[in-house]
């Protein structure tokens, strides 16, 4: 019981109450909101942003932060495609071998980070560059087309005619991160980083190393989802994915992980990937211009985080009781 | 040295705080007058802080009444009280370290000309101001070159350029040396008696006996009683304070065996210390004094792997010779460091009271790659009940205990892991009695189990009660032992070091 109120107090608790309320009131005015169809797809395009989210959420706990993620999807989505279509190596052997591939990119940015130890903000904001520059000088900004149906059916695929293969994965990778994030030293490792990069060091926890590693694991994770989404369209394009970059900050950060590292967990980021997705899928459901969305999305973060910051502060509080009620 | 005005300047009628959870202050009255320094002691946590930062406007009080020079006022913000000159000087250093001297004295308040920032002038008056401190340099320095100490007297300049009536001092001495002590003291007094009122929180009551007229003594939120300083002894404001009996730390004679632990030879960081060769036996309590800044922190630094020793020095464990190039390496020759600087260095403020004792020693822990919280467990718990660590519990974040209360878990922390050598720098500072002397006793166990132990520390009490030998540092060399400890005073430590 006391769990439970715990949670719903927290910044991730507060979201899910507003997704739900959100879902609820497009339920009473749409009437399709809670359907079985709808649920499905929902949760199957939020799972992309949420696998990436996962390893931005372990970054930012450590306190620091990854924008390359998006560009490692890219590149690795059009190395499993090249792998396939090019030199029709099978799809899940090209899937693995292109996911490597992920975890290379986003250890040259661990590596910069832990043993130069520059900005991850400004090491991620180079190689975001880079990374995509490689994919338009080999892509030439083609697509690149005709990825056998094995990978297809992968991504794509519905057990039970509801519940989306894509979705099972990205639940998966939920467990084992929390089992790894909660119950084994790297885990706390991890969020000590965050909590006190001195005390860290003072109590013999090798910090540069446990930095590399967040970094490989975020871009492990960004490269299987950037493959999954290639893998679902069937095709590469350079666009994929583009915003994930913001849309993994803003999952995590709903999800109630602190930008300044040390507090925060990957089932948060669940439910704050949910909210972005339910958001798109109600402006869909409402016949809303899909211009609005971005507008709408934002002005939802921002209400979020605000309730979340007074909640926390009783300075705020009182100022804002003083300024409504005089005195 | 009596309040030579009874003139009211400041009166702080029946003061009520709740925070969620506690009554923070349940009726608190103070009263400032003219001229004088009124001491405000009590526990950590008994309510002197919260009390300041009402009057300060950093918090608004649940009911009561402020009354400055007979008008009724309250402050809803740090600014609005420092216009009505009340200015508070915290514990809490709030300098901007990449910023000078001078920008940082007079930020908030800069000296401006045709809306354009002075900097000759404000250079000027803020030489003039560290000058009413006694202390003399290049005030277009930036701040983080200081030490701890000099960063403390920038701090009060800073709050000397709002012309304070009323200035608050939140444990001013707790970095200073005594020479620096008494010259911040020498200016307490100057300004004195040009007509303001200082209110002056610590927890050296010898302090309290020397430069306060008047004490207000406070507990758990109450005021206990507002006296004379003529009118009562320290043992009696000790046992106010707590509300029970104290012992105040006494010196306890022990034992040690012949056999060395740790040897340095010839370590040196040019600019820190030079040089430095000193043995310690198993079970010895070997405490390091000397003035603030004289490289005692920067040798143990270097010791502990958290600064790399030049080449030429070697460190010496058992009679074997080790490479210590990281705190890791340090912990592997089961070294353990508790720094001066607590939250700095020492604690994860949002994790659990038990995480932050079991970091070291997750290793020990593992139960099919997987941390074994059954035995963490019983291991915290073990050691919150042995240590008497005042937590709701083991899953109470530590941010949310006293100072003296996490310091418990972070000597707990490395008994926990096992170590044979303990490093603590400033291991008492800002804590009160009772904790303090609880402390005293867990490092007197701690070698008794034959764990050889450095104390780094400043206040000569804490250096009787505790050590079996003194090393006194000065300038970055060891320029002396003392090993009679029993009567020896801070004067003959200074003799020691300039000797």
């Amino acid at each position: 019981m006391d769990k439970v109120t715990k949670f719903f107090k927290s910044t991730a608790g507060m979201v899910l109450l507003v997704t739900i309320f959100v879902g609820i009131a497009v339920h009473i005015t749409t009437g399709n909101f809670f359907t079985a169809y709808n649920i499905s797809t929902l949760t199957r395009a939020a799972s992309f942003v949420i696998i990436v989210g996962f390893g931005q959420t372990i970054v930012l706990l450590t306190g620091g932060i990854d924008l390359s993620v998006a560009t490692i999807g890219s590149v690795c989505g059009m190395a499993s495609a090249i792998f396939m279509v090019d030199y029709g190596i099978h799809p899940y052997l090209a899937i693995f071998l292109a996911s490597l591939i992920g975890i290379v990119l986003g250890g040259i940015n661990g590596f910069f980070i832990a043993y130069f130890k520059v900005t991850p903000f400004i090491v991620t904001l180079a190689t975001m560059q880079i990374y995509k520059g490689i994919v338009y000088v080999i892509t030439k900004g083609m697509p690149i087309t005709g990825m056998p149906e094995a990978a297809e059916s992968l991504a794509n695929g519905v057990i039970g005619g509801i519940l989306p293969n894509i979705v099972i994965i990205m639940i998966v990778i939920c467990l084992l991160l929390t089992l790894m994030l909660k119950r084994t030293k790297l885990g706390r490792y991890i969020y000590a980083l965050g909590g006190n990069r001195n005390c860290a060091k003072i109590v013999g926890i090798p910090t540069e190393r446990i930095e590399l590693m967040v970094y490989c694991l975020s871009g492990w994770l960004a490269a299987i989802a950037g493959i999954l989404m290639s893998c679902k369209l069937a095709s590469f394009q350079a666009s994929i994915g583009e915003s994930w970059q913001m849309d993994s900050i803003t999952a995590a950060v709903l999800g109630g992980t602190s930008m300044a590292g040390g507090v925060g967990s990957v089932v948060g980021t669940i439910i704050g990937g949910i909210l972005s997705s339910v958001i798109s899928t109600c402006i869909t459901l409402l016949r809303i211009s899909s211009y609005w969305e971005t507008i709408v999305t934002g002005a939802v973060v921002l209400i979020a985080v605000l309730i979340d910051a007074i909640k926390d502060n009783p300075v705020i509080q009182s100022k804002i009781k003083r300024t409504l009620f005089g005195k | 040295m009596q309040g030579n005005s009874e003139e009211l300047l400041v009166e702080m009628r029946k003061i009520v705080k709740t925070f969620p959870g506690t009554k923070a202050l349940d009726g608190v009255t103070l009263k400032l007058r003219k001229g004088e320094i009124h001491a405000l002691i009590g526990e950590n946590g008994a309510g002197k802080s919260t009390l300041m930062n009402i009057l300060t406007g950093q918090f608004s009080m649940d009911s009561g009444e402020i009354i400055m020079e007979g008008e009724p006022v309250r402050f809803s913000s740090p600014r609005e009280a420092m216009a009505k000159n009340i200015v508070l000087v915290p514990q809490e250093l709030n300098l901007i370290p990449e910023a000078s001297i001078a920008e940082n004295i007079f930020l908030g308040n800069e000296v401006v000309k045709n809306n354009l920032i002075d900097w000759n002038k404000t250079k000027e008056e803020a030489k003039k101001l560290l000058g009413l401190l006694d202390v003399q340099v290049d005030v277009s320095m930036p701040v983080k070159e200081l030490s701890a100490a000099y960063q403390q007297l920038v701090s009060i300049a800073r709050a000397l350029t709002y012309e304070p009536k009323v200035l608050i001092l939140d444990e001013p001495t707790a970095v200073l040396t005594n020479q620096e002590t008494k010259s911040l003291f020498a200016s307490m007094q100057r300004l004195k008696k040009n007509g303001t009122a200082m209110v002056f929180i610590t927890h050296h009551l010898d302090e309290v006996i020397e430069q306060a007229d008047r004490i207000t003594i406070m507990k758990d939120g109450c005021l206990i009683k507002e006296v004379l300083v003529s009118e009562i002894t320290k043992e009696e404001m000790i046992n106010q304070m707590a509300g029970k009996k104290v012992e105040i730390t006494s010196r306890v004679k022990r034992e040690i065996s012949d056999e060395v632990f740790f040897e340095a030879k010839n370590l040196t960081r040019s600019g820190e210390f030079e040089n430095v060769s000193f043995q310690i036996r198993k079970g010895e309590i070997l405490c390091v004094a000397g003035l603030v800044g004289a490289g005692r922190t920067e040798i143990f630094k270097c010791v502990f792997g958290i600064t790399e020793k030049e080449a030429g020095g070697t460190t010496w464990i058992e009679g074997k010779e080790v490479q210590i190039k990281s705190p890791m390496d340090a912990i592997l020759c089961g070294m353990g460091y508790v720094s001066e600087e607590r939250r700095h260095d020492g604690i994860a403020p949002d994790m659990s009271v038990m995480e932050n004792m079991m970091l070291p020693s997750y290793d020990k822990l593992k139960k099919n790659g997987l941390i074994d919280y059954q035995k963490a467990v019983a291991i915290t718990d073990q050691y919150i009940a042995s240590f008497k660590i005042k937590t709701a519990s083991r899953e109470t974040l530590i941010k949310n205990l006293s100072g003296g209360n996490q310091q418990k878990v972070i000597v707990a922390r490395w008994m926990a892991k096992g170590i044979k050598m303990l490093i603590l720098d400033e291991p008492t500072r800002g804590i009160d009695v009772n904790a303090k002397g609880e402390i005293h006793q867990l490092i007197r166990e701690l070698a008794d189990q034959g764990v050889a132990v450095v104390v780094i520390s400043s206040e000569m009490e804490e250096v009787i009660a505790l050590a079996d030998r003194i090393m006194v540092v000065h300038n970055g060399k060891i320029s002396g032992y003392i090993t009679e400890v029993e009567k020896i005073t801070q004067e003959d430590v200074l003799k020691v070091a300039f000797q």
